[in-house]
């Protein structure tokens, strides 16, 4: 068990910049996961971690010590970190059956039999294995196959568990189950994990800190909660759940829509500091309240209307803007057409 | 425009009987969509409305034209059903350019020339390629190719759309798009929509009605998606349609109890008021139970806490079952009503269902 | 109805369509032209003219020791280029796909170029260069070090085994490069971040992940190997060695084709149809077992182990490989084809273009290659067509019956080219009432059988590629079956048929093993036209012609690269 730490961290793949200048400190025993689109630089980070990739600035050190150093040029491998990753695609030995697969790397150390069997054998029973430790991986299923990756993973007793969206192939539904079987794991062992993923639900699910990366460049650092509510730019706000960008015109008695200023007044506070006259308002389609002529929303015609089951999703048109809002079932309906009055709550400022 | 009419229909591979004495009626200009799990036959009634596939008894009407009979030996092949088809997997010719992939139709249908570039300029533009008419399908994306199969099955004014799993092969997003682009077509064109998916989101969102499949084939429940979302037939239904909680319980003498520890249940008393006494299954989903401080007199358990952005998720731990529980963040953040893991709460249940008990013999808990 | 009996009848004539038609057709053709030619093989080794069962003449044949030499030789041939051909293909391939050897994609190309050259040629080169009596290369060393005596012998079991080799490894080394490519790069991975070293991921996790590969590569070739005339024809029969085709040849030959001759060659050839089976059961069984879904979701590149000081030296043995295998023989080829008279001392002042000249004007070698140009493009239409035609109903129809036609397509993977001229013999020489004995019209149906294998292999692998939903597309759109298979599947398979019409064409053009058993006094093709210039002592005409052939093949080499490069741009 180590705290992990990435100082001033750069990587080039030819003139892209992959990862720009990363500073970063894992605690001991935390959950951390790293979140982007495609192509943020997440993956690469890890890899870095992992050793796959060497670094074009700075240093990666683990419990004091330097793994990967570009000036110092110290480079430890990755066979010789004692880490352990679990992979997208599961990367399980197909030529090996279950049990065989955790014990490997075990064997390969040369670890006493009884030693071997005892660690296999409690990793098994923490993935739910036991009974099929005979069987080969193409005879389980896509979440048995990423359990035993996350077996061999445990039996390891790794400093670092590093996971690269180990739940990204597997069904909506299994990716729920085993969000929480991961998070369970690392709670029972204390591991230092780090965890690569897309889905924002899931990070926010699993992890004690989340980093956002776009570009290569960090974007926040935070706890979950703390990052949802409190979003440091536009980019985090849009990508840590649905929302609505409004670009408004700041006048005198508040904001209001740029494309539709006659519609009414957004909100009257204005943040201190805030002088353009232009700016976009971020705020989650959950966020809006529909209100009755006369208690000052503002007016918008529904364009859309789609029964999703709990919630109803609207799109309403406000001059130009669309602004989706989405209501419970049960708070009642609003025909497609209709006239309507929005209120805002929870809004967020950014630069136009 | 027409209705379309299954009677008594049955198709069987071998032994297998996919679906058995299978009726239902599409109405003119309606879209209807059949909803069911993977390997519940709704593809097989697709492909034998279409004619890719020949039932083994039963009749199928499409208008007033009788298009399969087993037991009469009509059958017409798929080319003369005037149907417009769009599969999972695009089925976009490669090797055509957009133009010609949406012509194609009218080519063999031998209408006048300049008419039909006229109508397959006005597909494209419908589904929104216009200006890609010369692109090739592999410089287009997924969800641009699924619209050149839109057009392509529009442009001949089909008598009936069918639509197979279109929106699988796209992400969430662009599932979300296209969804909206469909029910728009439609209202446009006035077209019969025959929709088959196990998504239940999109069935909600694009259907007039819906028709539940279940696994042997057979259809649980035909109704509007707010009949079958409020008042669903059974069980099946009702854990079909979204995350479910099932309770088992025993009623008597207006008292509810669990029946697995017998444990009394007062925030489900209500149930008791109507109906027979004996067992009952109360269903409800995730939001329609409420976490709070104040004693309701029925005691649960925090097992877990997730938080998910604007939702938290809950398991809590009621007489040895866990149940789903979601809560509104920031309701939850102003009311002071955040559990942590461990913690004792209480239950309020609002909306719960409650149906008859055989259901749970049928392995859906 | 009045006559429910004649109603049913009517409808069940009804349900015989086209698609039944097609079927019976295919099957009918693969019947005469493939499976009734190795029937007569079989009934002709196993019966007495009467058409007794006969097992004692079986006996006697396979107990003269010129027999069972000649089948011990096969099997230590096919051994040993099967052996040294899997460790030459997995080596180079692992060298191009997983270290960071230089110029690897160059290499990648360099090393399947071997199967350019027609194997018979390049044992002519070895025997010019390598010949203990006067080989070139001998000369040469014997002069420069002052030795005693030659230090290569080409005419030996090694010599075979060695030359053989170079020219079929590439079987090995596709089949391995491609697995090495495809395989999900994290499997490796996972076993390095597990503390293990690269050394022992490449043993206990990489090769046994790519055995079916090898496994499929090595049999290809061990197949290929058993059955081959060319290489024991050219370098054994100085020394005696022959294997089984060359043996079922010489007993023809020497014979003028008498009937115990034929006895003879078709005993041999139920053999090699049993060993060829037998490889065949094999490599379906390896398949079946080991086959791991190793191919990768995400395309990553892969951990490339990082030569260092051996970068140089991998590199140098690499190209100097593809140079004393490729380069060396091709270049003696056309030296020699130049050469005033053979034996003189390659220099300039000794060539002249009199030869090449010679062959263009003499009628012989003229219409030796009229007729390969012919034949080659003949069958590889027909066989292209009809082997399109099997592949639909195989892939695509819904026919009862099916199974009958994917039996009978599995029939053409297993017969060697020699089975397949007898075969022909026994059938098409007027036995039956044709005789095509003599004419083009023999190596014609010789060639469509033997090369129905690649026809079947590469238009049923595009037709399974043309999902079935395009074709039900069209079908929706008001299009008839064959609106549909005219405007959609055909040309959505072209490519296929195209690489089809190639993969035939190339070999046929060169073909050598089936021809020399078939050909008469005007039907001479390339193959044979060389390999008797060259039993005639010929050399300096026989490497003219080769030196012809090699021009041909390379020009049409680079015109597929360029059409097949053009095509993927448009697709």
């Amino acid at each position: 068990m180590a705290q992990v730490e990435l100082v001033h961290v750069t990587k080039r793949f030819g003139k892209v910049t992959a990862v720009n200048d990363l500073n970063l400190k894992i605690e001991q025993g935390e959950c951390f996961s790293m979140l982007g689109p495609s192509g943020c630089g997440k993956t690469t980070t890890l890899r870095m971690l992992a050793g796959f990739e060497d670094l074009d600035e700075g240093e990666v050190i683990v419990g004091g010590e330097i793994y990967s150093s570009s000036v110092k040029k110290i480079y430890i491998p990755p066979n010789k970190r004692n880490f352990a990753m679990v992979f997208q695609a599961f990367a399980v030995w197909p030529h090996l059956n279950v049990y065989e697969n955790v014990a490997f790397p075990l064997k390969d150390r040369r670890l006493p039999k009884a030693e071997i069997k005892e660690r296999v054998d409690k990793a098994l029973q923490h993935t739910g294995l036991t009974k099929v430790k005979e069987s080969y991986p193409n005879e389980l299923s896509g979440g048995q196959q990423q359990r035993i990756a996350l077996a061999r993973a445990i039996a390891l007793n790794p400093t670092v568990m590093l996971l690269d969206e180990p739940l990204s192939n597997l069904d909506p539904k299994l990716r729920e189950e085993m969000r929480f079987e991961i998070k369970e794991l690392q709670r029972k062992f204390n591991y230092t994990v780090v965890f690569v993923t897309h889905d924002q639900a899931e990070a926010m699910a699993i992890s004690d800190r989340m980093m956002i990366m776009d570009h290569g460049v960090v974007q926040q650092v935070d706890a979950p909660m703390k990052i949802y509510n409190h979003p440091a730019n536009k980019f985090v706000f849009g990508f840590v759940g649905l929302s609505n960008f409004i670009p408004v015109r700041v006048q005198e008695g508040g904001a209001v829509v740029e494309s539709a200023p006659e519609a009414g007044v957004l909100t009257r506070e204005i943040p201190a500091g805030f002088k353009a006259p232009s700016a976009t308002l971020a705020c989650r389609p959950s966020e809006i309240a529909f209100v009755s002529e006369g208690e000052g929303g503002v007016k918008g015609v529904v364009k859309r209307r789609a029964f999703l089951g709990e919630v109803i999703d609207y799109r309403v048109m406000i001059g130009a803007t669309e602004i989706r809002v989405q209501k419970l079932y049960r708070q009642g309906l609003l025909r497609e057409g209709e006239t309507c009055y929005l209120r805002f709550n929870r809004l967020h400022w950014y630069e136009a | 425009m027409a209705e379309v009419r299954l009677v008594d229909v049955s198709k069987h591979y071998g032994s297998h009987k996919v679906i058995e004495n299978f009726n239902i009626t599409i109405k003119d200009g309606e879209c209807l969509t059949f909803l069911g799990p993977s390997g519940c036959g709704k593809t097989v009634v697709l492909r034998l409305i279409a004619g890719f596939e020949r039932p083994n008894a039963g009749e199928i009407f499409i208008g007033s034209t009788l298009v399969s009979s087993a037991e009469k030996n009509v059958f017409l092949p798929p080319e003369q059903r005037k149907i417009g088809v769009v599969f999972q997997d695009y089925a976009v010719w490669p090797h055509m350019t957009v133009f010609e992939n949406v012509i194609y139709p009218l080519k063999i249908q031998k209408v006048e020339k300049e008419e039909a570039r006229e109508r397959t300029r006005k597909a494209i533009a419908q589904v929104g390629l216009a200006g890609l008419e010369e692109r090739l399908p592999y410089q287009l994306s997924g969800g641009q190719q699924q619209r050149i199969a839109l057009a392509r099955a529009l442009v001949s004014k089909p008598q009936i759309l069918l639509l197979d799993e279109p929106l699988n092969n796209l992400d969430a997003k662009l599932r979300e798009e296209m969804r909206f682009e469909i029910k728009e077509l439609q209202k446009e064109t006035g077209v019969t929509i025959l929709y088959v998916t196990h998504d239940q989101e999109v069935a909600l969102a694009l259907s007039d009605r819906i028709a539940i499949m279940d696994a042997a084939g057979r259809i649980r429940q035909v109704g509007t998606p707010e009949e079958i979302y409020e008042q669903p037939a059974d069980s099946f239904v009702f854990k079909f349609m979204g995350v479910s909680n099932f309770i088992p319980l025993a009623k008597q003498d207006g008292r509810v109890w669990l029946e697995s520890t017998e444990e009394e249940v007062k925030a489900l008393q209500f149930l008791a008021q109507t109906g027979q006494d004996g067992k009952i299954l109360a269903a409800c989903r995730p939001s329609d139970i409420e976490l709070t401080r104040e004693d309701t007199g029925t005691r649960a358990r925090v097992q877990r806490a997730t938080f998910l952005g604007p939702t938290i998720d809950y398991s809590v731990n009621l007489g040895g079952m866990n149940l789903r529980v979601q809560q509104d963040t920031h309701e939850a953040i102003s009311n002071n009503l955040l559990f942590k893991e461990g913690e004792t709460c209480f239950l309020k249940f609002h909306h719960v269902k409650s149906f008859a008990h055989e259901a749970e013999v049928e392995g859906l808990m | 109805m009045k006559f429910p009996r004649l109603a049913k009848g009517l409808s069940g004539l009804k349900k015989f369509g086209v698609a039944e038609l097609v079927l019976l057709v295919s099957i009918a053709i693969l019947v005469v032209v493939v499976a009734f030619p190795i029937l007569l093989i079989f009934w002709n080794a196993f019966t007495t003219p009467e058409g007794k069962f006969n097992l004692k003449d079986v006996v006697t044949i396979l107990s003269q020791p010129q027999t069972y030499e000649a089948l011990w030789n096969s099997v230590v041939i096919a051994a040993g280029v099967t052996a040294l051909s899997t460790v030459l293909g997995v080596f180079f391939a692992w060298l191009v796909t997983r270290t960071d050897l230089p110029f690897k994609n160059l290499m990648k190309l360099l090393f399947v170029v071997p199967f350019m050259l027609p194997s018979f040629i390049g044992a002519i080169a070895w025997k010019i260069l390598c010949s203990p009596r006067g080989g070139y290369l001998n000369v040469f060393l014997v002069n420069l070090l002052g030795l005693e005596k030659a230090p290569f012998n080409v005419y030996t079991m090694t010599g075979i085994i060695i030359v053989e080799t170079m020219y079929l490894f590439p079987f090995v080394f596709i089949q391995v490069s491609g697995a090495l490519e495809r395989m999900d790069p994290t499997l490796e991975e996972s076993a390095l971040i597990s503390g293990i070293d690269l050394f022992t991921i490449t043993r206990k996790i990489t090769f046994p992940l790519i055995t079916p590969s090898f496994v499929a590569g090595a049999l290809l070739v061990a197949m290929y190997s058993l059955s081959h005339f060319g290489v024991p024809s050219v370098l054994g029969q100085n020394a005696g060695i022959y294997n089984i085709p060359t043996l079922i040849y010489q007993a023809i030959h020497a014979s003028g084709g008498s009937f115990n001759a034929i006895r003879t060659g078709t005993v041999l050839a139920s053999l090699l149809v049993l060993a060829a089976a037998l490889i065949l059961y094999l490599q379906n069984l390896v398949l079946k077992k080991g086959r791991y879904q190793i191919i990768a979701g995400k395309s990553m590149r892969p951990m490339l182990l990082k030569l260092r000081g051996l970068r140089v030296p991998m590199l140098v043995l690499s190209i100097l490989y593809i140079a004393v295998t490729v380069l060396l023989p091709t270049v003696i080829i056309f030296l020699v084809g130049a050469l005033k008279t053979y034996g003189l001392p390659l220099k300039f002042t000794n060539m002249t273009l009199d030869n090449l000249k010679y062959i263009f004007t003499w009628k012989m070698t003229r219409d030796s290659i009229k007729n390969s140009v012919i034949l080659s493009v003949g069958a590889a239409v027909v066989t292209m067509l009809v082997g399109t035609m099997i592949s639909y109903v195989i892939v695509k129809a819904k026919v009862k019956g099916k199974f009958i036609l994917e039996f009978l397509g599995m029939l053409p993977y297993s017969v060697p080219g020699t089975v397949i001229a007898l075969g022909v013999i026994l059938a098409w020489s007027g036995k039956f009432g044709i005789n095509l004995y003599n004419t083009a019209g023999i190596i014609f149906v010789a060639y469509i059988a033997r090369y129905m294998a690649f026809a079947l292999k590469s238009t049923s692998a595009s037709l399974e590629q043309v999902h079935d939903s395009l074709e039900e597309a069209s079908r929706a759109c008001g299009a008839s079956h064959w609106q549909a298979l005219k405007d959609i599947v055909l040309p959505l398979i072209k490519p296929g048929m195209i690489s089809a019409f190639f993969m035939i064409f190339f070999p046929a053009l060169r073909e050598l093993t089936t021809s020399v058993l078939l050909y008469g006094p005007t039907t001479r093709t390339i193959g044979v036209a060389i390999y008797a210039l060259h039993e005639d002592g010929e050399t300096v005409y026989a490497t003219a012609l080769a030196s012809i052939a090699l021009v041909i093949i390379v020009i049409g080499e680079i015109i597929i690269r360029r059409l097949s490069k053009a095509e993927r741009r448009n697709a």
